[in-house]
């Protein structure tokens, strides 16, 4: 069952790769491929960073604590791009949620 | 038997392969051996049952003007056969160490080595587990500067032009990547040319022989062939044509997603040799330069371009790379996900 994106803030719920994407990070920018639909996405300097800690394990509240951090920004204004980064990925079957 | 060396492979064929030059005689281990004369017994096709291969298969568009291919793998998994529209068939050990030809009815050496040359071999690089790009290869200042771009970018002429400033052309259309540091090692020394190309720089289309009596490209010989690998430099991605010379670098990840669209044969592979290209191309683009070249699509400009293009591709190729690690404070919206 998914979560609704409200959920993915207040519980400690993680995310891993989708099996068939390829992900590379450079700096402050990321290329994905999802292999089964041959599409590639790009991500900017926060959503690079946010994706590498959640591919890297981190939960939901983790990744945004740690962003909110590095970025000097505010955790309300993170966890609504966060929670807009989770809908894209989701959506485009590149992340799955962790069991 | 005749011995060449093409795209660091060592070759050994029963028959002159045209537009390869033979080596000396290999005395170590053969990489690819390649049999024409299949009237001794050898002949895969007579004892062998196939199957549709399940993984390598043409994914592009049907175009009536390009030959489509199929591939189907031997019942013992040992072989794969490639067929292409015009009734040429090729058998390809599934470790990419053997090829037996089997030209169409009434078709010639020529016509169906332009098969074997490119797609055939690097079908064969590909099963020995190594990434080819759509791309020619040029030495300038003893590095490489890979061009890269889908077919009418401009490669062969480019090659073309670098020839007759004096720079070594490695590779026409194939550049294989191997080792890391990427070292580029050279083709064989023709560049494949169509003829109103040949008509723009040379004055008139028939200036230069066909590549085969069926197929309109004309083929130029190399004037300084280098018979040694270089170090690759810098990758070049020829993104069309505009009224002047432009060169700018792009981010890793926007090289990375151009190579992948230009790896050679990509409409064939299947999700395995993707993976491998990600992370090979990865290196790449961590380890060069890599710019966006335009340039004008005038032919009478083409050597002046030409020699500006050299120009500030050794400038990139003595600049120290940038990072780009810097952080950015995030703010409302700016965090986003782009689909390419």
């Amino acid at each position: 069952m998914t979560l609704r994106p409200m959920n993915w803030m207040r519980s400690h719920v993680s995310f891993e790769v989708a099996p068939d994407v390829l992900y590379r990070t450079f700096g402050n920018e990321a290329v994905l491929l999802h292999l089964a639909s041959e599409r590639y996405y790009s991500l900017n300097d926060s959503a690079a960073r946010m994706w590498e800690l959640l591919a890297g394990g981190r939960s939901t509240q983790e990744t945004a604590s740690a962003v909110a951090s590095e970025f000097d920004a505010s955790e309300e204004v993170v966890l609504a791009d966060l929670t807009a980064l989770l809908v894209g990925l989701l959506s485009a079957r590149l992340v799955v949620e962790r069991p | 038997m005749v011995d060449y060396e093409v795209y660091g492979l060592q070759i050994r064929s029963d028959s002159d392969i045209p537009g390869f030059v033979a080596c000396s005689t290999h005395h170590g281990h053969i990489d690819v051996t390649v049999t024409f004369d299949l009237s001794i017994g050898r002949h895969r096709d007579a004892s062998t049952t196939w199957h549709k291969h399940p993984r390598l298969v043409d994914r592009r568009p049907v175009d009536p003007g390009v030959a489509t291919v199929r591939l189907q793998e031997s019942e013992d998994y040992a072989w794969v056969a490639v067929t292409y529209s015009d009734g040429a068939r090729f058998l390809i050990s599934a470790d990419g160490s053997a090829v037996q030809v089997l030209p169409a009815d009434g078709m010639d050496r020529d016509s169906v080595s332009t098969y074997l040359v490119n797609p055939v071999l690097a079908l064969c690089l590909r099963f020995q587990g190594l990434t080819s790009l759509h791309a020619c290869a040029i030495s300038i200042d003893d590095r490489s500067a890979v061009f890269v771009g889908p077919s009418g970018a401009g490669k062969s002429t480019l090659a073309y032009a670098l020839d007759r400033l004096g720079h070594a052309v490695l590779t026409d259309d194939v550049t294989v990547l191997r080792d890391s540091p990427h070292m580029i090692s050279p083709g064989y020394p023709r560049i494949r040319l169509w003829p109103w190309t040949v008509d723009g720089l040379l004055g008139d289309p028939e200036a230069l022989p066909r590549v085969s009596s069926d197929w309109a490209k004309r083929s130029a010989p190399i004037n300084r062939f280098l018979r040694s690998s270089v170090p690759l430099g810098a990758v070049c991605l020829l993104d069309g044509f505009e009224a002047q010379l432009s060169v700018e670098q792009v981010s890793p990840a926007m090289a990375l997603m151009a190579l992948m669209e230009n790896v050679y044969l990509n409409y064939l592979l299947d999700d395995a040799a993707r993976r491998a290209d990600f992370l090979q191309l990865c290196s790449v683009v961590e380890s060069v330069p890599v710019v966006r070249v335009r340039r004008p699509r005038d032919l009478s400009g083409l050597d002046n371009a030409t020699a500006a293009l050299v120009a500030s591709l050794q400038a990139h190729m003595t600049r120290p790379g940038t990072d780009g690690t810097s952080a950015k404070a995030t703010q409302e919206g700016a965090t986003s996900i782009q689909s390419v």
